[in-house]
């Protein structure tokens, strides 16, 4: 459990799996912690988000842009923190391998510097339990705390840095 | 701030945070401690038995009062600057961990009474306590909360994870520079990397005895308050003109050098300022100057030893004569502790470091530390030195993560309560709080 005590709804979990596994229904989600528990706040279909092209050409620029996009008004402008996982698709050249397509989920936590002290604490004391739920081997762990650390580019290089040479 | 969404319980639970010079206690929930009282009490030793019988003798005549014989305590910032005899100025913490078990209790009971008007037995308390405290300290303090105070629910918190946990990230790497002693801890997925932890003895103390050090050097006598009776207004570096308070007890030697601290803190707290880069003398002497008025009237534009003084945390050539084995400069101890922590949780570590703590007030120390760990860390990794804005949020942010915590309606359910307790006996604050 969580230092602050707070639960994830069982939905969560489900939630993730369709992001995760088989079809793979949804492009990213968006959790948010209300009444003591982490919730699925929102869920979005590759159709809704609405992006054409190829996803591995631009490494998720065009759709992750739109999820920051999305981040910032359910936020009010970084005002507020969220979790949220996003199904990250890129290419990357490997050592001796040529370019290859990766997939890979990342997990955000999302504590602006703009939010209360009380709204990070709550977030940041709580995300172990969302973690432990969506099974930490699956997910590759980001901390933002403002718009620089939530660019493209940024977590763009980070994931090549990780899987360009093994 | 109210219980909000998170949940409208209407419990005030306490939280208090003992720091090796002040101890913060307040009502969970709120913003700010309600109380900063010192951690130092001032002892009075019992009169000598002769007096004591002379006294009875003398009293026995008139009344049956009957004359105290135990030491009498006194605590809080105006009870414990008076000048009195055999009265010694004594603290309770040691290593960031409580020694002394009895000044303890009595600032406990002090708090309760004093500054929270409230009755244990009524609240549940959060405790924070230091990285690397002792198993047996945090089972000595639960047997505590609940035997003696009757507390109903207890928590002990790790000062570093509520400080990580109140900049919204679950790892970093926290340098605390107090009073007695900086530390480096490693906090990574919510926990304290407790075998990373890197701490020295170089601190607010010591910048209090470089800056008396610097002071003798100049031949600047620094005379407590308690001494003088009246001032007159001098021109700069002119000697001072001021009478000594007459009649005043005989004091002692600890008494004196706890005076003479204060009036060094406050000095050190007005005028020292570090430098951003590695010490420039030219630099240096281009800094502008600035004034300060010592208690006795005597004032003087303090040029660049102010940013000399301070800069022994970073250079330990700056010391003063003072052996400088065992201490390690802040940068490289922060350094250290990262190095000491598993390879893949570094860059983690390196893109929140947290600085806090009193002494990290002094001007510039979060932009030298930036400097100087970007040259010590690996180039690709994104350093990220931050610090809160505020003195209060600086001196107080293990208190107000516990604040948070505690107030959270999620966290009700975490307390060790006194049923617990009852049943699993003191062993239990090691499986409940990690």
């Amino acid at each position: 459990m969580s230092t602050s005590g707070v639960m994830v709804n069982p939905g969560v979990q489900s939630t993730f799996q369709k992001l995760s596994e088989g079809r793979k229904e949804y492009r990213y989600i968006i959790f948010k912690i209300e009444e003591r528990e982490v919730i699925v706040e929102a869920a979005v279909t590759p159709e809704e988000l609405g992006v054409t092209g190829d996803d591995y050409e631009d490494s998720s620029k065009a759709a992750f842009e739109k999820f920051v996009a999305d981040i910032k008004q359910r936020t009010a402008d970084l005002t507020d923190c969220r979790y949220a996982v996003f199904d990250f698709k890129f290419t990357c050249s490997r050592v001796g391998a040529g370019t290859s397509k990766m997939d890979k989920i990342v997990f955000l936590q999302i504590c602006p510097d703009g939010a209360t002290i009380k709204k990070k604490m709550v977030y940041a004391s709580s995300a172990s339990a969302i973690k432990a739920s969506l099974g930490t081997g699956k997910i590759l762990q980001f901390q933002i705390s403002d718009e620089s650390e939530m660019s493209h580019k940024e977590l763009l290089s980070k994931l090549t840095e990780k899987y360009a040479d093994n | 701030m109210s219980g909000g969404i998170y949940g409208g319980d209407d419990v005030s639970g306490l939280v208090f945070d003992a720091g090796s010079h002040t101890f913060r206690v307040g009502f969970a929930g709120e913003e700010y401690p309600k109380g900063d009282t010192p951690s130092f009490v001032a002892i009075q030793e019992p009169e000598p038995d002769e007096d004591v019988e002379m006294k009875e003798n003398a009293e026995k005549k008139t009344s049956n009062v009957h004359v105290k014989r135990d030491k009498n305590v006194f605590i809080g910032t105006t009870k414990i600057i008076v000048p009195r005899a055999r009265t010694n100025i004594q603290g309770f913490m040691k290593d960031g961990m409580i020694d002394d078990w009895d000044i303890f209790e009595n600032l406990v009971e002090y708090n309760y009474n004093n500054i929270l008007y409230s009755n244990p037995q009524e609240h549940p308390v959060l405790f924070t306590e230091s990285a690397w405290n002792e198993r047996s300290k945090r089972e000595r303090l639960t047997e505590l909360m609940f035997e003696k105070f009757q507390v109903p629910a207890f928590f002990l918190s790790k000062n570093a994870v509520l400080t990580t946990f109140s900049n919204g990230r679950t790892g970093g790497l926290i340098v605390d520079s107090g009073a007695t002693h900086t530390s480096v801890v490693p906090v990574h997925d919510g926990y304290a990397v407790t075998n990373a932890v890197v701490r020295s003895p170089l601190g607010g103390d010591l910048i209090t005895e470089q800056l008396d050090k610097m002071l003798a050097e100049q031949g600047i006598d620094v005379v407590p308050t308690y001494k003088i009776a009246s001032k007159e207004e001098v021109e700069e570096s002119q000697p001072p003109r001021w009478t000594p308070k007459k009649n005043l007890p005989a004091v002692t030697e600890s008494y004196d050098k706890f005076m003479r601290k204060q009036v060094l803190e406050d000095m050190s707290a007005s005028i020292l300022q570090l430098c951003d880069a590695t010490i420039d003398l030219e630099y240096a002497d281009k800094l502008p100057s600035t004034p300060y008025s010592l208690p006795n009237g005597f004032t003087k534009e303090f040029m660049a030893e102010r940013i000399k003084v301070p800069e022994c945390l970073f250079d330990l050539k700056y010391l003063k004569n003072t052996a400088s084995t065992g201490l390690m400069p802040v940068a490289q101890m922060a350094a250290a502790a990262a190095g000491m922590s598993d390879i893949d949780i570094r860059p983690s570590l390196y893109s929140a470091v947290t600085l806090t703590g009193g002494n990290s007030l002094i001007l510039g120390f979060a932009e030298r530390l930036n400097h100087e760990l970007a040259m010590k860390c690996p180039p690709t990794i994104k350093l990220r030195v931050s610090a809160a804005p505020t003195s209060t949020e600086r001196r107080f942010s293990a208190w107000i993560g516990g604040s948070i915590l505690a107030s959270l309606g999620s966290f009700q359910q975490m307390w060790i309560g006194k049923s617990e307790y009852e049943e699993t006996g003191r062993i239990i604050v090691d499986k409940k709080c990690p």
